[in-house]
């Protein structure tokens, strides 16, 4: 419903003949960050495995943008031009990207591409026009979400990687990189057969038939990758042209892949983190390790505080509750209620023996998922001891203290280890969860606000009379930890043989 | 109706509330959002020292004294309890009147009732509402500091009421001028006495204030609302009129019943009279503190229907069950901290404690999330006023947010509360709506959009930045837009690639305002701060959500106003970069473009392109102290994706021409984090500076040249000038070996364009050349070879 008018607001106001009883407030709820901790752990990620995302993890969708944008310009060169229309050029390179998928769709309904729900009427249609404005809608529809050179999926590491560079006034065209043409020319091999459809050879309008994708889809499928692609990939990805700090994170995950750990990423991560496995990288990978354990202990942090936040959420429920009240009811469901008289014991109390911050993450996630939530408590209380002892007494102070990093964190339990257990607990309550859910909810509002943006309420626990009580609509979250690319990396080494050779080493 | 949609409804220029409960988590998610969204500029909150004792504990909202301010406001005996909301624009005035607290609860979760008022129909209101105003403002009763703010309210209230019609239907009644039951007493009097009276209120003390209201009335019985989701509930008090001497009436008001079933808490008071009906609604429960004189500060309002006899219909109930319940208006005795307020006005905090009567020597803190920080010792006077010496806090609270102060003196007793900015009042009237932009910087928190619009606002007048000198502004130029889908591109361009004024300024141009000053240079050190690139860029991920939840959170499209921010910002640099501008601008240009990178992550092309710019068009002039480091590092990393020996020539002539010192340490490896990750992120300073001292320039090495050439010998080397001016270089080696040979060399001073001999003008080829390379020859005349020599 639109929002009235101050005429309209007005004109009820002069015809009412008595007061009035203002409805419930209608909000839409949401907020996926609730305590504003993520930022801190993409930077950690993006010390170790930086320009990769969680999707772009296939080489041959980086070689079909690339190859269409040099064949886009080849097509306007042969056609004698000395200038092209820069939409012309793009719709060339939007074109293909689609066929390459609708042709993968139609070999696989399963293909690891974006855009499988928005191109399932096309998969199901006998031909496609790729003008007219049905065109041009797809084209404009799928530029910032399932196109391939959208900044959510391969776009951004397009560029990173070094396949093109985007003209420097035309932003949305991209130039391949000298560096990509072996690729480029091997890829063009595989295809030949097409290269004289018009799809493939001319500027404008074109129709392609399903049958036609059909018949092409194995060809440019992810199976025929050719060695010059995984080549360019491998330099592109982990060699001499790559950001040191992605070189030694990709070198520390080979390595760890070499040491015979195993080809699955999740005791790959483990090994990468360091003790207690018993994978030691060489020297010279040192700090990509510490980078890793840091980026899994922060993740393990950032997990015990949003489960610590879900925990309060659920204790509200029954209604509003004293600081003094959670923390009762929170040290009540502790398997080892505390001996220690002081926060600071306390927190020694809780050290875990095998200092895994992948099993901290694991144990975590087990009592989250558990229905009763009976280890819940105790696995918070581990996972914040192991963190606190990780950190070292110098810390990273270049993160932002309201992001909560961990050397804040180990400060403020400096500042109250002489506290008692409950004191120091209801600092962790009122101080490192709810100041900062609430610090960042209305943040995050008022940003949306300066920019006329979504109106959407993010806090889900307030101060109100009666203590911390949860606003309207507020739900209880279950967090999981972000997504640390090391899938990306994996998958995309995998495909480029890097993997491939350490196997082999190990075997 | 809803208070929310009529306070996005406008750009409100001052909205001011009052309560007693207050959330400011609630404020500022709410009502702070609806007043942003709606360009509004100034929020003011009144509240009891109980609601504000409340808001101290928030630890999480951060805007009080900066995004709004809060004045608490002490009562002598009973609380601060009215909730009304005046808004006043340009052209508009509204009221709003009801039951509701600055809380959830009160603005949607509860039952609550409210009176919307415009001086169109409700003139006597606002004047009624301007007498409230004004006597909080003089009252001996109320302890406070807002003196100043209700004295305005109330003259824009009055000046509103003039506006209007007056009809005497509706009025707004308060307790600093009598009891509010004497004057319901009073208005049922002249409708001819009253026959029926109804009440709806959740908290009761008991019965006596209906009693007085009875017999005032000269009725024998009332009809009590049983509302059918409850009354509000909290720890004291009463929820039913138990001990009430005059016979109450269990009844459901059909009007009241909320598919919600949400708990009660509007207060209303129906008078049926022989002519006509009074119906009053607003903060008053039926309570003696709330109706009684001399206890609570309460406001209703009250509507007399003249002819109108017709009250409200309802069906026989039961009474509420007995629950203790909250009597908000009882004074808590618990032992809690007291209240002050205060204000922060450059380096001096001054306060005042309302809650408890302090007195003497007092220790003061400053409290934050890692305890509280010892500010100096102050003392308290008779009157509770106090000064704090607090330098350099200014700009920490525009920073961060709120600010707390405690004192506390000899006997252990203590007082908490708000710290604001004396300078918020000017600078966000001078700032207008762009100020929640510009807080947002100062506070790291700014989003792509709030660049973007900040970038505008400086294009439109430098002189908002309050540099010490007027800036005036030349042309504007295009602001970037997209490519039309009809533009063309050379194909040239497309080849593969490797490695790599407007009229003068008036208007608030003005700088007056020390505070404003102030505020700009933060605004200005904020563009120098390095905090990495900010959620939303493609090197970062959005900050928060997606609700719509498809998209994994590690890939969702960069927003969009980064590459508008980009766009306002290169109009700046084309405006700005022109000679009459730079010398004034160049250092903030540079910051700017630092800044970008640091917080936008731009593709270094694009970052490059806009450095080559300023290292090649800026003044000297323009360069400060501090300045130099930066350039020195821009300048290196530039010549680091470069690669050539030319780009290490330039990086060299760039920083002698910003007169960085070559023979000094390099940039510290931390220097402009941001420009260095997207330029050229492995870089080392060191070995760059290594390389930019090993080589010499063109420039360097004709001034060598012309020194060898005046001593006589050929001591050094000049190998780019051999390249650079092949076809003089060997008259100018043949100088420096037979003196015959130094008649066909001239020195000239920099910018001649003309032969020294012959005083002709040289040919445009060489005027060029001997701008570029400082060797050039004079064709067209002597045809001698002339070289630049020092100014």
């Amino acid at each position: 419903m639109a929002t009235p008018s101050i005429d309209e607001l007005l004109a009820a106001a002069r015809n009412a003949d008595g007061p009035s009883f203002p409805p419930p407030g209608k909000v839409k709820t949401g907020g996926v960050d609730p305590l504003g901790l993520r930022q801190i752990n993409f930077d950690l990620m993006d010390k170790v495995l930086p320009g990769l995302n969680n999707v772009a993890r296939h080489v041959r969708p980086f070689v079909i943008v690339t190859w269409a944008s040099r064949r886009a310009i080849q097509l306007a060169n042969d056609a004698g031009l000395t200038e092209a229309k820069v939409d012309e050029l793009r719709d060339f390179v939007d074109r293909i990207e689609v066929i390459y998928a609708w042709s993968q769709f139609l070999r696989s309904p399963d293909a690891d591409l974006p855009g499988r729900d928005v191109l399932a009427r096309l998969v199901a249609s006998d031909s496609y026009l790729f003008g007219g404005v049905e065109w041009r809608k797809r084209r404009d529809a799928r530029e910032f979400s399932t196109a391939l050179t959208a900044p959510v999926n391969y776009g951004p590491a397009l560029k990173v990687l070094g396949w093109v560079e985007p003209h420097p006034k035309y932003r949305k065209l991209l130039i391949p990189r000298t560096e990509a043409a072996g690729a480029l020319d091997a890829f063009e091999g595989l295809i030949v057969d097409r290269l004289d459809h018009p799809a493939f050879s001319q500027l404008g309008e074109v129709e392609v038939t399903s049958e036609e994708a059909r018949i092409w889809a194995d060809a440019w499928s992810n199976d025929t990758v050719t060695p010059a692609e995984k080549r360019t990939l491998a330099e592109m990805l982990f060699g001499q042209s790559a950001p040191n700090d992605r070189r030694q994170g990709g070198a520390l995950m080979i390595a760890a892949v070499q040491h015979g750990v195993s080809d699955e990423t999740t005791a790959v991560r483990a090994a990468m983190a360091g003790r207690p496995s018993n994978f030691v990288p060489a020297n010279d990978l040192g700090p990509a390790s510490d980078a890793w354990r840091r980026v899994q202990v922060r993740q393990a942090f950032r997990l015990a505080l949003e489960s610590m936040f879900s925990w309060i959420v659920g204790a509200l429920d029954a209604g509003p509750k004293s600081t003094h009240q959670l923390v009762a009811n929170f040290l009540a469901e502790l398997a080892r209620p505390p001996t220690p008289v002081n926060a600071g014991d306390w927190v020694l109390q809780y050290r875990p023996e095998r200092p895994a911050p992948t099993e901290i993450l694991d144990r975590l996630q087990a009592a989250l998922q558990d229905a009763a939530g009976d280890d819940l408590a105790s696995a918070i209380v581990e996972a914040f001891a192991f963190c606190l002892a990780e950190e070292s007494a110098a810390g990273d102070s270049t993160e932002r203290a309201d992001r909560l990093p961990l050397w804040r964190a180990r400060h403020e339990v400096e500042a109250w280890s002489k506290q008692s257990v409950e004191a120091f607990l209801g600092h962790i309550i009122e101080s490192w969860v709810l100041a900062q859910h609430v610090y960042w909810s209305l943040g995050r509002g008022l940003a949306d606000a300066r920019a006329r943006g979504k109106t959407i309420l993010r806090l889900r626990v307030v101060l109100d009379e009666g203590g911390w009580t949860l606003a309207p609509g507020a739900t209880r979250p279950f967090p999981v930890p972000t997504p640390d690319r090391l899938n990306t990396a994996f998958s995309l080494a995998r495909e480029c043989g890097l993997l491939a050779v350490a196997s082999e080493t190990v075997q | 109706m809803s208070p929310l949609e009529l306070i996005t409804a406008h750009p409100w220029r001052r909205a001011a509330f009052t309560t007693y409960a207050l959330s400011l988590a609630f404020f500022e998610a709410v009502v702070l959002d609806a007043l942003v969204r709606g360009g509004s500029r100034e929020a003011l909150i009144l509240a009891d020292v109980e609601g504000v004792r409340g808001a101290l504990s928030e630890h999480g909202a951060r805007g009080a004294g900066r995004d709004y301010e809060v004045e608490p406001i002490k009562v002598e005996r009973g609380v601060f309890h009215p909730k009304v909301t005046a808004l006043s624009g340009e052209d508009q005035d509204h009221l709003l009147v009801g039951s509701g607290n600055l809380t959830f609860g009160g603005w949607g979760a509860n039952f609550e009732v409210v009176e919307h008022l415009h001086p169109s129909f409700a003139a006597d209101a606002f004047d009624d509402a301007a007498d409230f105003f004004e006597n909080i403002a003089s009252s001996a009763s109320l302890r406070h500091a807002a003196t100043d703010q209700c004295a305005s309210i109330a003259e824009g209230l009055r000046a509103a009421g003039t506006r209007g019609q007056r009809t005497g239907a509706i009025r707004l009644v308060h307790s600093l001028d009598g009891a509010i039951s004497d004057q319901l007493i009073e208005f049922a009097a002249e409708l001819g006495g009253a026959s029926r009276l109804v009440v709806a209120s959740p908290f009761w003390d008991g019965g006596s204030a209906l009693d007085r209201l009875c017999s005032g009335l000269g009725l024998d019985e009332a009809f009590v609302h049983a509302h059918s989701g409850d009354a509000v509930q909290g720890t004291a008090g009463s929820n039913w009129p138990l001990a009430a001497k005059h016979k109450v009436n269990a009844v459901c008001i059909d009007a009241f019943d909320d598919d919600d079933n949400r708990r009660l808490h509007a207060k209303v008071f129906e008078i049926v009279c022989r002519r006509g009906r009074v119906v009053m609604s607003g903060s008053a429960n039926a309570t003696s503190a709330a109706l009684g004189a001399g206890n609570n500060v309460e406001a209703c309002v009250v509507r007399i229907q003249r002819e109108r006899v017709v009250g409200w219909t309802y069906t026989a109930s039961n009474p509420l069950a007995h629950a203790v319940l909250a009597d908000e208006t009882a004074e808590n005795t618990t032992e809690n901290n007291g209240i002050l307020r205060a204000t922060l006005d450059g380096d001096c905090i001054t306060g005042l404690v309302l809650s408890p009567r302090l007195f003497g020597p007092a220790r003061a803190w400053l409290l934050g999330p890692e305890g509280a920080g010892p500010l100096p010792e102050t003392a308290i006077d008779g009157e509770g006023r106090f000064i704090v010496d607090a330098p350099n806090l200014e700009v920490h609270s525009w920073r961060s947010g709120r600010l707390i102060i405690r004192v506390q003196v000899a006997d252990g007793r203590l007082a908490e509360g708000f710290v604001s900015l004396a300078a918020f009042t000017h600078v966000t009237r001078r700032a207008g709506a762009m100020a929640p932009r510009l807080l947002a910087m100062l506070a790291g928190t700014e989003t792509p959009a709030d660049v973007a619009a900040i970038m505008l606002w400086l294009q439109e007048d430098p002189g908002r930045l309050s540099l010490s000198a007027p800036v005036t502004s030349g042309g504007a130029s295009a602001r970037g837009q997209g490519p039309s889908l009809d533009a063309t591109v050379a194909l040239s361009e497309l080849e593969s690639r490797s490695s790599p004024f407007r009229p003068e300024i008036t208007g608030d141009g003005d700088v007056g305002g020390a505070s404003w000053k102030r505020f700009m240079s933060h605004i200005l050190a904020a563009f120098r701060e390095p905090r990495g690139p900010m959620a939303g860029t493609e090197s970062r991920t959005p900050d928060d959500d997606d609700d719509d939840g498809a998209p994994p959170p590690d890939a969702r499209p960069p927003d969009p106003a980064i590459q508008r921010s980009f766009a306002n910002f290169e109009a700046i640099l084309d405006e700005w970069i022109a000679p009459k501008l730079a010398a004034q601008l160049g250092a903030v240009l540079f910051a700017m473009a630092i800044y970008m990178c640091d917080r936008l992550s731009p593709e270094a092309g694009q970052a490059r392109a806009w450095f080559d710019r300023l290292l090649d068009k800026l003044p000297r002039t323009s360069t400060t102290d501090d300045l130099r480091n930066d350039i020195a590092a821009v300048a290196l990393l530039v010549m680091s994706i470069e690669g050539t020996p030319q780009g290490v020539r330039q990086a060299r002539n760039r920083m002698l021409h910003f007169g960085v010192d070559l023979s000094s340490d390099p940039p510290s490896e931390n220097t402009i984090p941001g420009p260095r990750s997207i330029l050229s992120p492995d870089a080392s300073y060191t070995d760059l500076w290594r390389e930019v001292q090993s080589v010499r320039t063109l420039r360097e090495q004709v001034l060598s040249y012309l020194d060898d050439f005046a001593d006589g010998l050929a001591s050094r080397t000049y190998p780019d000038i051999a390249i650079a001016c092949h076809e003089e270089w060997p008259v100018l080696a043949e100088a420096l070996m037979s003196e015959r040979a130094r008649r066909n060399v001239l020195i000239v001073a920099p910018g001649r364009e003309s032969c020294p001999k012959c005083s002709r003008a040289l040919p445009v080829a060489e005027i060029y050349k001997l701008r570029q390379h400082y060797v050039a020859t004079a064709r067209n005349c002597c045809g001698r070879v002339l070289a630049v020599g020092r100014p």
